[in-house]
């Protein structure tokens, strides 16, 4: 046994890999070249402050250079850096920091060999001899020393390979030297045309007017909306500064919201995730971060405690933004929740300042108009919901008939969020309203009547039987209103479930049988006959038992439509031959021209 | 009118999961029976779907068996449905489990079934172990559960594999109640560190490591998984088992008065919870809580808060509820929850991997 050999690691293979599985595309090649220069000028300034802090990049259609007036490396350490990949011990010892020079020279420059097969580098410290350093695609380098640059710094040339020519058209650099780093405070020059020096959009130095059209404008141009507010976002621990700008519009709470994030001001995506919890989905933010981590091709933030940190101040600082805007300007929070109110209710799923904001601000459906949760407990000192759009369509306009109130739980987070009330007022009762308890409030029969129709009631009963109905009788308004289908979720359930059952092999009827808890306590569904209406009245008269049984199912048939149930084929049927009938019954006999 | 049914299912399904969307699903289907069958089954699929995340996983089993018996019938019609269909498999095995009125050999049974199909289908038995193993472990058939575990490691994944996020959540809740604590905290800090997401995780899994983050001595990372983890599941029903594991991992670690904050604050939604099992052990939990707090409030004579729900009828229905599971399982757990281990039963990782 020898000593420890070292592995050959192959330039191409690992070239490849960059390209192929760490990068989402080639582009990114500009940005580490970018990349580089900033650091070895950062390097640079932090000896000597008043160095020079230029970047150059030069296209001339058949090869790209840029220039920097950062430090410079001297021969021993060109070596060590740009031709060892991966290994960052050396480094600390040169006295790079990992925070200022990154240490990263090397792998931002083997981003280079994915669009180029060569790479020269041109380099000279401030106080050494310049070195040229040509590395080449097949994994082998050349160095030597030359004569002096005109100035300190670092040249790089790269010529393109094969296929890669389109990321050396002069637009095209352009275009990404400024997409990456028109927020970087050198001087950067493409073909001497300057590209960025900007101040930060949200620097306040600017003046307050300034600050806001240059915010609004970066919104413009960049993510294409005027936002509807800026919310400004400063998390000292993370570095972090910046503003959350609030859509105009409507945004989909399925889809996750991405921003745009800026690492000490260099570009790192325009499509981060993760800066904001899921429910902040109306900002989009822009953000400068000097202290969050980027994942390993840096692309994206990496998800650690630090952006954790951040993430929950982010959210602290949209929320006070929020409850600011519910004191100083109710007027422009109704707005921003006649856009957003989907997302402010899925907060309030999680988060009891926001349940409490959601209470006072947001209107919601009852059947007795358009009110906040708080408005409908202090009318009632309770919350009754139905858990469907349907049922409240069924029922709404008649438990407002009984001077009851009740909330449409149909629609999104609406149910939960009433069932969450508990959490911030323990006295409120919060009630999942049964259709069928609807009939509880109904006014029964007086004796006398109730035994003058009980002969009626019972044939009623026998009618309905076929599909599984109990027929009550009860007075009740809206006088108008013959009859009225009730059913419970649960009773549905039920028959849903022993449909089911009665369907499915042996192994599946047993799982289900098991799970059918209780049948006896969801109550079967009603049609309550309305004794104020005048043509049930008249119909309880009735005597002949054909024409009882045709009104019976006639009426069954109108309820199940005016409620919007759905009609099962038994109740098709049903509703056909009680439609023929009562036909049959209208037409005058005896005037048949055939007979 | 078809059409029309198209639409409204579209509707449906454009609702975050909860019991609106499963109402919602719940009416095209009734509506679509006996007019048209493909959306029919359709609605049924997804709402079983809908019941799992929704917070109503009892019900899942219903339009579950439905479409089962449907594509039996006509195979070829539902082809393009199968892989669902077999996804959903999936929940069967994690909700029979949470209900003990369904009999061991039942659930045995329909692990039998799913094997069968997946066989049929071609596919990897990668999720069937899994599942295996979930029951095995559920009602402490340790060596079913170790050789199951093996079995879960070594199979290949394939396509109705649970995502490398969610799969791990599994694996790392065994190795913490076998005390293989370092190996249980390597295999979640991919997840942990956020290089695999999707929409169970990380807060599945940062409720699932707490212990054995604890037991590595790894404080820090702890208080950091369940404050993240906590922020994620608070407040719905629906993810009381992984409230639950915050509020062991409180009571454990001697931050009792901020177990009883979250015992507090999700005592009412007990009754909505998903499962007798969450219900079982939220009150197990809170109950072995409530206790020591009580200790320590003699000790230092400090008040409780005066807004505090009565606990006492929560530790009764979870009493109640273990009794059941002892009817029903063989070897016995423990049956009086307020003096049980916090890690008596297992009904395995509280959600099912989404990622189809």
């Amino acid at each position: 046994m020898g000593g420890n050999e070292r592995f050959q690691v192959d330039l191409r293979g690992i070239v490849d890999l960059l390209s192929h599985h760490l990068y989402s595309s080639e582009r990114v090649f500009v940005r580490e070249l970018l990349q580089n220069a900033v650091d070895a000028i950062n390097a640079r300034r932090a000896f000597d402050p008043e160095a020079p802090a230029r970047i150059a990049l030069v296209t001339d259609g058949s090869a790209l250079t840029i220039s920097d007036t950062g430090i410079g490396l001297a021969p021993e350490q060109v070596g060590e850096f740009l031709a060892t990949i991966g290994r960052s011990s050396k480094r600390d010892e040169w006295g790079f920091q990992r925070e200022g020079f990154l240490g990263q020279f090397g792998i931002g420059l083997l981003s280079a060999f994915m669009v180029s097969d060569r790479v020269e580098v041109l380099t000279q410290p401030v106080d050494g001899p310049a070195t040229s350093w040509t590395g080449s695609a097949d994994g082998t380098y050349v160095q030597t020393v030359v004569a002096d640059r005109p100035e300190p710094g670092t040249t790089v040339r790269l010529v393109p390979k094969r296929g890669a020519e389109h990321w050396f058209v002069p637009a095209t650099v352009r275009e990404l030297t400024e997409l990456f780093g028109a927020m970087l405070p050198y001087e950067i020059t493409v073909d001497g045309v300057a590209v960025a020096g900007r101040s930060l959009p949200w620097d306040r130095s600017a003046g307050a007017s300034r600050r806001s059209a240059e915010i609004v404008g970066l919104a413009q141009d960049t993510l294409g909306f005027t936002p509807f507010d800026v919310v400004d976002l400063d998390v000292p621990t993370a570095g972090l500064e910046g503003v959350a700008l609030v859509l105009p519009f409507a945004a989909n709470p399925a889809e996750r919201a991405t921003h745009r994030v800026y690492l000490k001001r260099m570009l790192l995506s325009e499509h981060a995730e993760g800066l904001v919890p899921d429910w902040a989905f109306f900002v989009r933010c822009v953000v400068d971060t000097t202290r969050l981590r980027p994942t390993a091709n840096r692309e994206a933030l990496f998800d650690d405690p630090l952006l954790e940190e951040a993430r929950e101040a982010i959210a602290d600082q949209l929320r006070a933004w929020l409850v600011r805007l519910s004191v100083t300007q109710p007027e422009k929070l109704h707005r921003f929740l006649g856009i957003h109110h989907l997302g402010v209710l899925a907060l309030a799923i999680h988060d009891d300042e926001m349940l409490r904001l959601v209470d006072r601000w947001v209107l919601f459906e009852t059947n007795r108009g358009r009110m906040t949760l708080a408005q409908l407990r202090e009318q009632d000192g309770m919350v009754r919901y139905v858990r469907t759009v349907e049922e409240f369509r069924a029922i709404g306009a008649v438990a407002a008939a009984q001077d009851l109130t009740v909330l449409n739980g149909g629609y999104t987070y609406a149910a939960d969020i009433a069932e969450r009330l508990p959490q911030i007022d323990p006295q409120v009762r919060v009630l999942a309203f049964e259709p069928t308890e609807l009939a509880t409030s109904f006014e029964h029969l007086d004796p006398a009547t109730e035994r003058a129709v009980r002969d009626f009631v019972v044939t009623a009963q026998e009618v309905m039987e076929a599909v599984g109905c109990e027929v009550i009788l009860r007075s009740f308004e809206p006088s108008m209103l013959p009859a009225l289908y009730l059913v419970d979720s649960e009773f549905a359930f039920g028959a849903e479930l022993r449909r089911t059952r009665d369907q499915v092999d042996a192994l599946w009827a047993g799982v289900l049988d098991a799970l059918d808890e209780e049948p006896e306590t969801a109550a079967a569904p009603q049609l309550v006959l309305n004794y104020r209406s005048s043509l049930v009245r008249r119909l309880a008269t009735v005597e002949d038992p054909a024409v009882v049984r045709l009104t019976v199912e006639g009426l069954y048939g109108q309820a199940l439509l005016q409620g919007n149930h759905p009609v099962r084929p038994a109740d098709a049927a049903l509703i056909n031959r009680s439609f023929l009938g009562l036909l049959d019954q209208a037409v005058p006999r005896g005037k048949d021209v055939d007979r | 009118m078809t059409e029309d049914l198209q639409e409204i299912l579209w509707q449906a399904e454009r609702l975050p999961y909860g019991k609106a969307r499963s109402r919602a699903l719940e009416a095209v289907a009734l509506r679509a029976d006996g007019v048209d069958l493909d959306i029919a089954f359709a609605a049924r699929l997804q709402l079983a779907r809908s019941y799992v995340m929704g917070g109503e996983r009892r019900k899942m089993l219903v339009p579950f068996a439905w479409c089962v018996a449907e594509s039996d019938k006509d195979p070829a019609r539902f082809a393009e449905d199968q892989h669902s269909l077999l996804w959903a498999f999936k929940f069967v095995g994690s909700t029979l489990v949470r209900f003990p009125e369904v009999a061991l050999d039942m659930t045995l049974a329909t692990l039998d079934d799913m094997e069968r199909r997946y066989r049929l289908a071609g596919k990897s038995q990668h999720a069937v172990h899994m599942y295996r193993h979930v029951v095995a472990r559920h009602v402490g058939d340790q060596e079913t559960a170790q050789e199951q575990f093996r079995l879960w490691l070594s199979a290949p994944r394939d396509d109705l594999s649970d995502c490398r996020g969610c799969d791990p959540s599994g694996k790392v809740e065994h190795l913490s109640a076998l005390g293989q604590h370092a190996e249980a905290v390597a295999l979640a800090r991919p997840v942990l560190e956020g290089t695999v997401t999707c929409s169970e995780q990380p807060q599945e899994m940062q409720a699932m490591v707490l212990e054995s983050l604890v037991a590595e001595g790894l404080f820090e990372e702890a208080a950091q998984a369940h404050r993240a983890g906590y922020r994620r599941s608070r407040g719905l029903a629906r993810n009381l088992e992984q409230v639950t594991a915050h509020v062991r991992f409180c009571a454990a670690t001697g931050n009792e008065m901020r177990a009883l904050e979250i015992v507090d604050a999700h005592l009412p939604l007990i009754d909505d919870a998903d499962s007798s099992y969450a219900r079982m052990t939220f009150g197990a939990a809170a109950a072995a809580n409530v206790a020591r707090a009580k200790m320590i409030r003699t000790i230092t004579r400090t008040r409780l808060s005066p807004k505090r729900s009565p606990i006492a009828p929560t530790i009764g229905a979870s009493t109640a509820a273990a009794n059941r599971y002892d009817v029903r399982i063989q070897p016995v757990t423990a049956t009086d929850v307020s003096k049980c281990s916090p890690n008596t039963g297992n009904a395995g990782t509280s959600m099912v991997c989404m990622s189809e």
